[in-house]
């Protein structure tokens, strides 16, 4: 397929010309922009003018996934049955290789955000929208500094460590702690303060979907919950907007696993989504997101 | 059938003229970052800051050396370079690096910008 496109692309090119830069400029405002359709084993639609996308069954529990925004094209072939994926990204126009960038993250994170509210939550969707939902979180998330063509691998105890019993607190898993919490020690990541056995660079965590505060954390400072990020402090308690949750904030599904409650340890740590120093922790997390159950 | 021809024939014309440019701009990048990374033990700044993209939002060159030396990071090798297929004026440069005294398990994709003053590398 891609090289079909590279082919047709370079025909109607006729010579060099190529793309020139092609990022978006504003996301569509809000998620009623997103049009779906089903059919048996086929979810695709548009959101605003910037995104169309489709993700289909092509073999029985074979799902293949496109999603086309402002010049790229992201695909995914997907396998759950047997934890296999091959992810790709290129240009439209010619095919070549390009990267994520900033406006690109944005664009797909309001997408997500607009496919979790507009597909039923959970196992709910179906298998085709789940996993597109699911690659959308991940393309959402996605470091610049690594490459967009990927095999991801995904098998429960080798890829992936569940962690659902640490998303709950007082026995529920959604709804205030009331005080109880159910610490996991530690979410942890390596990068130039030091490595994961840095306490600087852990954080113990009350994973699951209990509190927010403007669509952010809260961190324990002294003895007061604080909105926000702490920023390399030592073994900070947190806790809130899904700690630990595969995807960023919360997301339509709800895995709870070690590398996505890493991930969150990095980027919610002083450090951005796109920083280098937290692509490590994306790369180990992606077959997480892509292939690990839900809890709930 | 003759619109494929003649799309085939101009595609064959434009070609070595096309190969030519996008392998100088590959060059070009690759050459930025090996530049930097043979640089940045010296930590200088001077010899740096003209390699790198500034602007805001960006980190100064000194928090990103002073970042890159503390992470101890260093090029292993160059995998491959190629232009970006969104921006003729953007090299991907795909790189073996090592952290710590440890090859990274995945490449590095380097960003290299053209701008005014010539290719530079967006960390």
């Amino acid at each position: 397929m891609r090289k079909a496109l590279g082919a047709v692309a370079a025909l109607l090119l006729w010579g060099c010309g190529g793309a020139g830069t092609d990022v978006p400029s504003a996301a569509p405002g809000s998620p009623e922009g997103l049009t779906l359709s089903s059919e048996a084993g086929l979810t695709r639609g548009t959101w605003g003018q910037d995104v169309s996308f489709s993700s289909q069954e092509v073999e029985p529990g074979v799902y293949r996934l496109e999603v086309r925004t402002h010049g790229l094209t992201l695909t995914g072939l997907m396998d759950p049955a047997s934890g296999v994926s091959t992810l790709d990204g290129f240009a439209d126009q010619n095919a070549q290789d390009t990267q994520v960038l900033d406006a690109d993250r944005e664009v797909l994170a309001a997408f997500y955000q607009a496919l979790n509210q507009g597909l039923p939550a959970g196992d709910a969707a179906t298998p085709e929208a789940m996993y597109l939902r699911r690659a959308v979180g991940m393309w959402a998330q996605y470091p610049t500094s690594v490459t967009l063509k990927r095999t991801v691998m995904g098998e429960q105890g080798r890829g992936y460590t569940m962690l659902c019993s640490y998303a709950k607190c007082a026995g529920k898993n959604v709804g205030s702690c009331g005080g109880t919490y159910n610490w996991y020690s530690y979410a942890k990541h390596d990068c130039d303060k030091g490595g994961f056995d840095n306490a600087r660079n852990q954080q113990i965590a009350q994973l699951g979907d209990h509190t927010s505060c403007n669509g952010d954390e809260y961190y324990m400072n002294g003895s007061t919950w604080v909105c926000g990020e702490p920023d390399h402090w030592s073994r900070p308690k947190v806790m809130g907007n899904c700690f630990g949750r595969s995807g960023s904030g919360c997301g339509g599904d709800t895995q709870y696993t070690v590398d996505a409650t890493n991930h969150d340890g990095c980027v919610r740590n002083g450090h951005v989504l796109a920083s280098g120093w937290c692509d490590d922790q994306f790369v180990s997390a992606s077959d997480d997101e892509l292939f690990a159950p839900n809890c709930y | 059938m003759t619109r494929w021809v003649l799309g085939a024939v101009g595609l064959w014309l434009a070609a070595p003229a096309c190969t030519s440019a996008v392998s100088e701009k590959a060059e070009a990048g690759e050459a930025v970052v090996r530049r930097f990374f043979q640089a940045l033990p010296s930590g200088d700044c001077a010899v740096l800051g003209p390699m790198l993209v500034e602007g805001q939002g960006l980190s100064s060159c000194e928090d990103t050396v002073k970042d890159l030396r503390e992470h101890d990071l260093h090029l292993v090798d160059i995998v491959e370079a190629k232009v970006d297929g969104r921006d003729p004026n953007a090299v991907l440069v795909r790189a073996r690096v090592s952290q710590g005294g440890k090859e990274r398990q995945e490449p590095y994709f380097f960003r290299v910008e053209r701008q005014a003053e010539g290719w530079r590398l967006r960390l």
